[in-house]
């Protein structure tokens, strides 16, 4: 029995993408937009400018830039589970050690070392999550900011 | 009953006494008439039987002799006996008086093909004893055998496995014209001749198909120069729509670790036969949908892959909110879960029969580049690609959670593209790798969608209360359906919430705290999770009392918190959920081969200071504790709210309790 369908459309990437963007700096956000096929809007909040990229199905990227122009946070609501890799650049590494040290099957995640903190819900159909690095979110903001 | 209502039935039982006594005194046995000195006579008749005839295995006309006592004593009976293939009765009993009369009565049951010579024997009194009686018999036409067929135990939808009948001509010539049919539920096939020489046999074998739960008799029918024989059909289904699931540490054991994992045993199989492997260990997941299989769980049974035609193998990578997944391949496969089948997408959304349903195959293969490029797929040596028994912690998994197929929420394929989510892959022989989009047929389903029963709604999970200290293990029951058997009603006293456009309750209170999809929140009920995930580092501390390194696991407060949690539908029904939360550390130190647990609970935010948690902000996945002592229904969006006949139907699928 073979089914066929079609493959409505095709992504190549022509080269291994440059990873951004959590603890880089803010010039990096334009990769996460061009990786993840989004709508970028930048909105100044009191303190820091957030990033905010909209995917074609609904979903959200948040990226926190400090007035130095360091990227110390990223969110997300999406329905997929975001492509991390891209998003944590090289704190990936971080995530990485933590899920290996979880000691249960857990359908959920939290990580905090000194700098790396991250959170992953949800279930199919919709993901949130969250991640920063303590040392870079500015002296005048609490990482509270980064919903 | 009264011994002034006599029935009808009592009268005539008491007339056929009265005659009886009649009969044995018209008959003389008694010895009080038999006084004289002479001698007993025997008389016959008729005094020979015309040739027997019948089809093998079946009884005869019976012909009958009458035996009269023709002398001047008593005629007394030793023995009145058949050879082999007759058999007789007879109202002689052990003699008659002189002049009486009684009968002797002769059937012939061939058990072969043939003539059959035989000898009824008189044993009596009279001189010359033993009178015989020369016996033909010859076995004749068409007959079959058995003549009843029973079938049991077939679950709805599949095919019984076939039962034979056969039709010998017992006779010296061929039967002509010979036709075989029966009707549905059942079916036959057979390799009878149109002419069946004489001495020959053929074979009929019936099936069983049940469409539905109810049992259903029916008749095969044989129609031939010979006459008509039949065959009496009885078909019984699996009725069962529910199917025992296991609270325990799963296949690793207690060493594993992985307690509050809820396991249920399923059968897969090639796709239109009867070829299956029985998978057990499969945990159940009410959080994610679809069918996953790791590819060492799947011996004995051939899969087709889902392909484009051009050779590319449709794959997917499916990521859970811990940021595990699992990598492999889309292929079609029929699956049975208690007396339930999914062997093909429903016609209704257009399947066909046999074919299977897509599930995945949890592959150990290397995932390709541009997928761990492209999405969470990322294989290292750190990353839980959970595709061992040692690394998921079961054989598989079963995803029956709201939705019909894992890409299409609130009735909208999300995966018409290859945009959305880097979820479906098409991998080439070679293994380069390519996004794709995927109709709604080529999707992982959820089985119960896919049923072949009516039960195709939903599901209901029950699961025991169990001790706040634990336990062992537990025990519940999977019940599919909602509202289309008497054991899947929502009893009055439960309400329906429907979910929102995220599968999350509408919204969800605590400490007055509102969380709700808009400011980023939602709450579910996951029994694919092993604990209370809950955002309360006020309340709770921040101690990580459990893990190991940098994972935070699970909270340990110095006494048990009994926390109250309102969740409200998006239909305006809200409840309490009562929850409690112990001491994760001293539950397992006190008793480490305890895997089922109540009152686990771990954090779904950051605790850090100067970072409180908040719960309007956080997701809460309540897993396994929430369901103990509860029946849980799940419905499947699309279908009617409540299981109804008609009414609303829910979009987003919903919850009853």
């Amino acid at each position: 029995m073979k089914r066929t369908f079609a493959v409505l459309l095709m992504l190549l990437l022509g080269s291994v993408p440059a990873w951004a963007v959590l603890g880089e700096n803010v010039s990096t956000v334009s990769s996460d937009v061009q990786v993840l096929r989004g709508q970028h809007v930048m909105v100044a909040k009191t303190g820091y400018n957030l990033h905010q990229i909209t995917m074609k199905d609904g979903s959200v990227v948040n990226e926190f830039v400090s007035p130095a122009g360091i990227v110390f946070g990223i969110s997300w609501q999406s329905h997929f589970m975001p492509n991390l890799q891209q998003l944590l650049g090289a704190h990936m590494a971080d995530l990485q050690q933590g899920q290996r040290t979880r000691v249960v099957p857990r359908r959920a995640v939290t990580i905090q070392t000194d700098n790396f903190v991250f959170s992953s819900f949800g279930h199919m159909r919709s993901f949130r999550g969250r991640s920063y690095v303590p040392g870079l979110v500015p002296a005048n903001l609490t990482p509270e900011v980064v919903q | 009953m009264s011994a002034r209502t006599l029935s009808t039935g009592t009268l005539i039982r008491l007339f056929a006494v009265l005659m009886g006594l009649a009969v044995l005194a018209g008959c003389g046995s008694s010895s009080s008439s038999n006084t004289s000195t002479g001698t007993p006579a025997i008389t016959l008749a008729p005094t020979t039987f015309t040739t027997f005839s019948s089809g093998v295995g079946v009884a005869s006309a019976a012909q009958s002799m009458t035996v009269t006592d023709a002398g001047t004593a008593s005629l007394t009976f030793s023995s009145i006996t058949t050879s082999s293939g007759f058999s007789q009765t007879n109202t002689c009993g052990t003699g008659i008086a002189a002049g009486a009369a009684c009968s002797i009565s002769v059937t012939f049951t061939p058990t072969a093909p043939g003539t059959v010579n035989g000898t009824l024997t008189i044993t009596d009194n009279v001189s010359g004893s033993p009178q015989t009686v020369t016996l033909s018999g010859t076995a004749t036409g068409a007959s079959v055998s058995p003549t009843s067929l029973t079938f049991s135990g077939v679950a709805v939808g599949t095919t019984s496995a076939p039962q034979a009948v056969t039709l010998t001509n017992a006779g010296t010539s061929a039967i002509t014209s010979v036709s075989v049919s029966t009707s549905a539920p059942f079916a036959q096939t057979n390799n009878c001749p149109a002419s069946l020489a004489a001495s020959a046999t053929c074979t009929i074998n019936v099936t069983f198909t049940p469409t539905s739960t109810t049992g259903a008799s029916g008749t095969l029918t044989i129609t031939d120069s010979a006459g008509t024989q039949t065959v009496a059909l009885t078909g019984a289904t699996n009725t069962s729509n529910t199917v025992a699931v296991n609270v325990n540490f799963g296949p690793n054991g207690q060493s594993g670790q992985y307690y509050n994992g809820i396991y249920v045993t399923l059968n897969v199989c090639t796709p239109g036969t009867s070829t299956c492997v029985s998978v057990p260990n499969v945990l159940v997941d009410t959080g994610s949908v679809g069918v996953r299989i790791l590819a060492s769980a799947l011996t004995g049974v051939t899969l087709p892959a889902i392909n484009d035609g051009q050779g590319d193998d449709l794959n997917e990578c499916t990521m859970y909110g811990d940021g595990s997944f699992n990598w492999g391949p889309v292929e079609s496969a029929t699956v049975q879960i208690g007396g339930e089948t999914a062997s093909q997408v429903p016609a209704s959304a257009g399947g066909t029969a046999s074919t299977g349903i897509p599930i995945q195959i949890i592959s150990t293969d290397t995932v390709p580049v541009a997928v761990t490029d492209a999405s969470q797929c990322v294989q290292s040596t750190n990353t839980p690609d959970e595709d061992t028994v040692a690394t998921f912690g079961a054989n598989g998994l079963i995803g029956i959670g709201v939705e019909a197929q894992d890409c299409v929420y609130g009735g909208v394929n999300q995966c018409t593209t290859a945009s959305s989510g880097d979820f479906y892959w098409l991998v080439d022989s070679a293994g380069d790798a390519e996004q794709a989009g995927v109709p709604v047929n080529d999707q992982v389903w959820n089985p119960v969608a896919a049923f072949s029963s009516a039960d195709i709604n939903g599901e209901v999970l029950t699961l025991p209360p169990i001790p706040a200290a634990g336990q062992a293990t537990a025990t519940g029951t999977l019940t599919f359906g909602v509202n289309t058997e008497t054991n899947n009603a929502i009893p009055g006293t439960a309400s329906v919430y429907e979910l929102d456009d995220y599968g999350y309750f509408a919204s969800s209170t605590y400490n007055g705290v509102t969380s709700t999809s808009a400011n980023s929140g939602g709450t579910f009920l996951d029994a694919g999770s092993d604990t209370l995930f809950i955002s309360d580092e006020t309340t709770l501390g921040t101690t990580d009392c459990i893990s190991s390194g940098t994972d935070i696991g699970l909270y340990c407060p110095s006494s048990t918190l009994s926390i109250s949690l309102e969740v409200a539908g998006t239909n305006g029904t809200s409840t309490t959920l009562d929850l409690s939360i112990a001491n994760a550390l001293n539950l397992f130190n006190a008793n480490p081969s305890f895997a089922a647990y109540n009152d686990l609970a771990g954090p779904s935010c950051i605790p850090v200071t100067g970072s409180p948690c908040s719960a309007a902000t956080d997701v809460w996945d309540l897993g396994l504790p929430v369901f103990f002592g509860k029946t849980i229904f799940f419905g499947i969006g699309g279908t009617t709210e409540g299981g109804a006949t008609s009414g609303t139907t829910s979009t987003n699928g919903y919850y009853a309790f």
